[in-house]
């Protein structure tokens, strides 16, 4: 327990002391809730609270997207990583650790969104569901954080910038984020639910009330989750012969 | 004295075509200084690797303590320094040191460590604003934070002023005394030479000489004969050719018969100087004999 939490203390510190952080996770989703969200979701409080909760998700997505894909690609050419494994911790805190991190930006994203939903739109949502809400976000950390290990376990560490930056939009768009949850039509329909983002967010907008989740998103969630486990595992073990050759 | 910390068995590491290591077997006994030498490339970062439980051989085993490398038990009797160029930038000396002691049972406290290396009103610093001394040092701090019995030091000079280097020579030496092993692998022979009492050379894989320093240095029985020469001429009796400026470093094991031959051979020489063998010259014997129709122009015996 106490390397536990001397791991995520140290996990944390890496992280808030760069200031692109901030900008990445307080500015960007703010910025965009109030540009594209605020002047389009209406009148109706439940449209605007899950609209809210949508861009929580993507700020979800973002986070996993750099401090699995990024930092893991990074890691890779940087030998600090292969010191902490000399080191007599074990794999559980380090894992621990990058969770708890997880769960402490997602806290942190969620912050000013829910302020703008509270304050800019007509978004209501019981105190219950909004605690429900946060913890179908930090499930959601399971999936993206398996799928961006894997990513930066299997992308030229050159490539990930571009990578982490546009993946992260194109999945959260084809998932439905950006439009109402009850209202989507034809392809995004019929094509979302199949996606490794549509599936965490059924799951948090049905946390927050007035969403039914399909059974098919429930399925390849799960499904998903075990694809990219399986993919991450594997990119992990055919990357460690590289590394420091 | 003969109580053997670590052994490797039989070892051989292969990344997919590539044989880093190639049928390894080497003891590490309790209070030696032992220095790993060996070309770029010629396993001996893996073979350390290994050592330390960060790669699993592809064949043979490695102990460490009696136990598998990978063992928490062994590894908390071990300390490893960090290449420096991987410390985590945003992160104090301090804080960089608490995480580190945190994994052991009984580290040595902070104060004592930051002193011993210099690093004391550096403590509040992030790592990315050190320079690369600093950083070097830091990097060297964390291997003995554990109190450990056996460190694995890394190329630990590189990037340190003559002076931080002595220091830094004076710190091992004491470990050492106190009854501490040392792993070191450093491309400057002068440092292995100084400090190491046996040293292992690692070429293409293999361990191609185990010896005490000193036995290295004379049974190799060679000598160094320095000239100014336009051209080296094809003498029988040189081991190897080194150019170092204008000058030419002539290895051989017979130094009296190869001025005679020089001589004979009616080339122009002038500032003629002959040397016992250092390490470096065994060591450049070596690892240079697989290689030698590439990386000499002339003088060795087809």
């Amino acid at each position: 327990m106490k390397s536990i939490l001397v791991y995520s203390k140290f996990e944390v510190l890496q992280a808030i002391r760069i200031p692109m952080v901030y900008v990445a996770l307080l500015f960007m989703p703010t910025v965009g809730m109030i540009l594209f969200v605020v002047p389009a979701v209406g009148d109706d409080p439940k449209t605007a609270a899950l609209a809210t909760a949508s861009m929580c998700l993507f700020a979800v997505l973002t986070i996993c997207s750099a401090q699995y894909g990024m930092a893991i690609a990074i890691g890779r050419v940087r030998p600090w990583g292969g010191y902490v494994r000399t080191l007599p911790g074990g794999p559980v805190p380090r894992i621990v650790s990058m969770l708890v991190l997880s769960a402490v930006l997602t806290v942190f994203a969620c912050i000013p969104l829910v302020a703008v939903g509270a304050i800019a739109t007509k978004a209501t949502a019981t105190p219950g569901g909004m605690l429900l809400g946060l913890f179908a976000l930090l499930l959601a950390v399971v999936p993206f954080g398996l799928f961006m290990t894997a990513v930066g376990y299997s992308v030229n560490p050159l490539a990930i910038g571009p990578i982490t930056s546009i993946a992260p939009v194109v999945l959260a768009f084809f998932g439905g984020f950006f439009t109402a949850p009850n209202e989507a039509t034809g392809f995004m329909a019929h094509v979302a639910q199949f996606l490794p983002t549509r599936g965490p967010a059924e799951l948090v907008w049905t946390a927050l009330g007035g969403f039914t989740p399909s059974p098919i998103s429930m399925v390849m969630f799960v499904v998903w989750i075990g694809v990219f486990a399986f993919w991450a595992y594997r990119a992990y073990r055919n990357d460690e012969g590289k590394r420091f050759a | 004295m003969n109580d053997v910390l670590a052994r490797a068995t039989g070892v051989t590491r292969r990344y997919g075509e590539v044989t880093a290591v190639d049928d390894v077997s080497l003891d590490i006994p309790a209070g030696q200084v032992l220095g790993v030498l060996g070309p770029n490339g010629a396993g001996k970062s893996t073979l350390i690797n290994m050592f330390v439980g960060l790669r699993r051989p592809t064949e043979g085993t490695v102990r460490l303590f009696g136990h598998d490398p990978r063992d928490l038990k062994a590894r908390r009797r071990i300390g490893v320094t960090p290449q420096e160029t991987g410390l985590p930038e945003t992160v104090k000396v301090g804080e960089v040191y608490d995480f580190v002691a945190s994994h052991f049972p009984n580290p040595l406290p902070k104060a004592e460590v930051l002193a011993q290396f210099s690093l004391t009103d550096l403590a509040q610093r992030q790592t990315g604003g050190l320079s690369g001394g600093q950083m070097r040092r830091l990097a060297v701090a964390l291997a003995f934070v554990g109190r450990p019995e056996l460190v694995f030091l890394d190329e630990p000079t590189t990037g340190l002023d003559v002076e931080g280097r002595h220091t830094l020579w004076a710190g091992i030496r004491e470990f050492n005394a106190a009854g501490g092993t040392v792993v070191l692998t450093s491309h400057y022979l002068e440092e292995v030479e100084q400090l190491a009492e046996r040293v292992v050379v690692i070429d293409h894989g293999r361990i191609v000489a185990d010896d005490s320093t000193d036995s290295l240095r004379r049974v190799s029985g060679l000598h160094r004969v320095t000239v100014t020469v336009p051209e080296v001429p094809p003498l029988p009796g040189i081991v190897t050719v080194e150019h170092v400026g204008d000058r030419v470093n002539l290895i051989t094991k017979d130094a009296d018969q190869l001025v005679r031959d020089l001589v004979a051979s009616g080339v122009a020489f002038s500032g003629l100087e002959i040397h016992s063998g250092s390490l470096e010259d065994a060591f450049l014997a070596l690892t240079a004999k697989k290689t030698e129709t590439v990386d000499t122009t002339a003088g060795t015996e087809h």
